[in-house]
């Protein structure tokens, strides 16, 4: 198998030598050389990120606005207290009886605020319990204005590998719903811009990250548009406006 | 090591790959009303969310200028762009392999499979699977690999290959779906789609749970962080990439981005390509596997990176064009061929423009000749190509592949013996037509013969099946009214000729 990238690389090198013999050949009144070098390096470093202050009504709308185009919903709200009612109308609402949330201080800090009426589960419960949970609650480190993107950046809680994230990845995936939870300030504007916030963050990447946008959808069948097919069928936002 | 030796290196394999049958399989195709109808109306659909989704881009020439740019980089120094991944992944903690041919790679998947003791492999759909053809070895091995995207489901449960690179069961009706899962799972379905998917996340879910092992590909490789992005919008990527222990990702050494930013501009055009959405629903970047007790991730990722012919591509500055291709199957919605004879014609997991090109180049011209004369050059391909692949260019390069030779055959035709003879017959009838247009006398006897012959299949049109070669153009088309006599006997042709000479005069 060694062997096997030996035999690649050299095979990479004679094709791209043989290439650029043909090119040289052929001199400059040739065709242009369909490969060529000429990196596009300077213009595609996206626009950098701003310090982080707080976040303009337009990001905000513009949040709004664009997961409202893709089916999610956004629920804009001002105070800590303001977000649990928020949660307690979606969990009222379709009637949930099991919940699991992510390890996330602010997660938890929200789920403390809501009445119960439902079972809560912590992230490490077992995972027949797990596939149970109509709904999960976790934290979304970016949001993206342009598509209205949540960025969902699993892994490692201890910090073994750049700053500690939280334990998301199945409480985001697994239950039909999804309730993310979104501080203005970590609103960006393009997707560029949450690629670029994603690695300075912590400077290192995360094991997983998952840009999501809306709930998951098909259409496999005559290409009618089906939502939720394996992940969440309903993608909820609750938007702190006053963070 | 040189590649000018005599020795042509060998190419790789595609699957099941009966592109040879071309002639066979396309009537059977046009004959079936019933995928027509549905192709047409999909294909249309798709084509005009991709045209709506574009329109929002203000500079779609520079978008596409970019990512172009970012793949032809990519590949002038692909040796460099994939050991410096190779050493990112690898200090990430993803074990990275590499396979020169589809045997290698199904070899190494089943290793890392029967190690862990896998019984139930669950597949976030991919082509590079197909083209290995990885689920026949792993059930060979008496592994269950089910595929999990739904498009693929179906197709895996009626046992077809999947007919369009994005949409699997394009070709299918949701009648036909419906029946077929009632007769597999053994009862009654529901009528609707959003039933029917309902369906397929509850099955799936178990599958899920239970497999030990997950088997992806991937839509990008970062060169300068080790990591890939997996783009879907089901939610079965993520699954497949989270639930079971060990994940093996099996992708196209062409995948390679040098950066990180460089994905930016992809995705951004990728999807609005493929679909008409303005981003798909999920991106993953997976780096590395989990790192702490406490995270949810498989235990090992192993990457394995398949040649399997592609590298042999760089030789030559067209072919290459083709390891930009980002899969995103626009050019087959827009291709007239494509949209009358369905995916499963072509005869390769790969279908349509941009299969057949790619086709012929990976497995040989030997086993896929006939897909180059799959194409009107009408050039839509062309146009809508985000990474803009000179697809006619190169169809055209490989029909003279077919017919002459050039130098990656030793300036020998290289052919399968179905597009040889058709050459030869061609060839044989232009110099016919040569030797027949050298003088104006021979000029005029064959133009009476073919206006007598005209008259005569015009008559009595059931003898135009014996008109051999001709036969196939007049199966589709009513022989055309024998003039009588020829133009150069006319009134006008004489008049002209006369000015002629008075002019010389
Ligand atoms: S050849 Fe171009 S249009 Fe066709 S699938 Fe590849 S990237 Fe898309």
């Amino acid at each position: 198998m060694n062997d096997d990238r030996s035999k690649i690389l050299a095979s990479i090198r004679a094709s791209l030598a043989t290439a650029a013999g043909v090119r040289a050949a052929r001199g400059p009144h040739g065709s242009p050389p369909a490969i060529a070098a000429p990196p596009p390096t300077t213009e595609l470093t996206v626009p950098a990120v701003g310090p982080k202050g707080p976040a303009s009504i337009r990001a905000v709308t513009g949040f709004q606005g664009a997961l409202d185009r893709v089916q999610g919903v956004c629920h804009r709200v001002t105070s800590d207290a303001g977000a649990a009612d928020a949660l307690q109308a979606v969990i009222a609402d379709l009637g949930v009886r099991r919940v699991v949330r992510s390890d996330d201080h602010l997660v938890i800090e929200i789920l403390e605020r809501v009445i119960g009426g439902f079972e809560l589960l912590p992230p490490d419960a077992d995972r027949s319990l797990l596939l149970q949970c109509e709904l999960g609650v976790s934290r979304a480190t970016i949001g993206v204005v342009e598509y209205g993107t949540i960025v969902l950046s699993s892994g490692d809680t201890q910090g073994v590998k750049g700053t500690p994230t939280e334990r998301q990845r199945l409480v985001a995936l697994l239950p039909a719903t999804h309730v993310a939870i979104l501080a203005a300030t970590d609103l960006v504007e393009t997707w560029d811009a949450a690629l670029t916030a994603l690695c300075s963050t912590s400077g290192d990447l995360p094991p997983t990250a998952t840009f999501a946008t809306g709930p998951s959808r098909t259409a496999d069948i005559e290409l009618e548009l089906v939502l939720g097919v394996h992940g969440p069928k309903n993608q909820h936002v609750i938007l702190l406006e006053h963070r | 090591m040189t590649a000018s030796g005599s020795e042509p290196r060998e190419t790789g394999s595609i699957h099941h790959l009966h592109a040879h049958q071309f002639d066979d399989l396309v009537p059977r195709a046009l004959a079936n009303v019933e995928l027509r109808g549905a192709l047409a109306k999909a294909t249309n659909t798709i084509r005009n969310r991709r045209a709506i989704a574009l329109e929002g881009i203000d500079d779609l020439q520079k978008l596409r200028g970019q990512a172009k740019a970012i793949k032809t980089e990519a590949l002038a120094h692909l040796d460099e762009h994939l050991e410096t991944f190779e050493r990112h992944a690898t200090a990430n903690g993803i074990q990275v392999q590499w396979a020169a041919d589809a045997e290698s790679a199904r070899a190494m998947v089943l290793k890392i499979a029967i190690k862990n003791g896998t019984r139930l492999a669950v597949k976030a759909k991919s082509m590079v699977s197909e083209e290995i053809g990885l689920n026949d070895a792993l059930i060979d091995a008496g592994i269950v690999p089910v595929e999990t995207d739904l498009g693929e489901w179906i197709v895996q449960l009626a046992e077809e290959p999947p007919s369009h690179i994005l949409a699997p069961a394009i070709h299918k009706r949701r009648r036909e779906i419906r029946d077929l899962l009632a007769r597999v799972l053994g009862r009654p379905m529901p009528d609707d789609a959003a039933g029917l998917t309902e369906v397929a996340r509850n099955e799936l879910r178990g599958r899920f749970a239970q497999a030990e092992l997950g088997i992806s590909g991937a839509n990008f490789l970062v060169a300068e962080t080790g990591s890939f992005l997996l783009i879907e919008n089901e939610g079965n990527i993520r699954l497949t990439t989270s639930l079971p222990k060990i994940h093996v990702a099996v992708v196209g050494i062409e995948k390679i981005v040098p950066r990180l930013q460089d994905l930016g501009p992809l995705v951004r055009i990728i999807t609005r390509s493929a679909t008409g959405q303005p981003i798909s629903c999920y991106q993953t970047l997976v780096t590395s596997p989990k790192t702490s007790l406490e995270d949810d991730g498989p235990e090992e990722i192993h990457l394995i990176l398949l040649d399997n012919g592609r590298s042999k591509l760089l030789e030559d500055d067209l072919t290459a064009e083709t390891l930009r291709c980002i899969r995103c199957s626009a050019c087959l919605n827009v291709c007239p061929v494509y949209r009358q004879i369905g995916g499963h014609a072509y005869g390769s997991v790969y279908p349509g423009p941009i299969g057949a090109i790619f086709t012929p180049l990976i497995a040989g011209m030997h086993a896929a000749s006939q897909l180059p004369g799959a194409s009107s050059l009408c050039g839509a391909c062309r146009e809508v190509c985000p990474v803009d692949i000179d697809i006619p260019g190169v169809l055209l390069h490989l029909r003279h592949r077919a017919a002459e030779g050039d130098r990656s055959t030793g300036g020998r035709p290289a052919s399968d013996p179905q597009t040889a003879e058709k050459n030869r017959v061609m060839r044989r009838g232009f110099r016919l037509w040569r030797w027949a247009m050298g003088s104006s006398r021979r000029f005029e006897i064959f133009g009476a013969l073919g206006r007598l012959l005209a008259t005569v299949v015009g008559r009595v049109p059931s003898l135009a099946k014996y008109a051999g070669p001709l036969g196939g153009w007049t199966n589709g088309r009513a022989v055309p009214r024998s003039p009588g006599r020829s133009f150069r006997s006319s009134d006008v042709a004489r008049r002209l000729r006369r000015e002629e000479e008075d002019r010389k005069r």
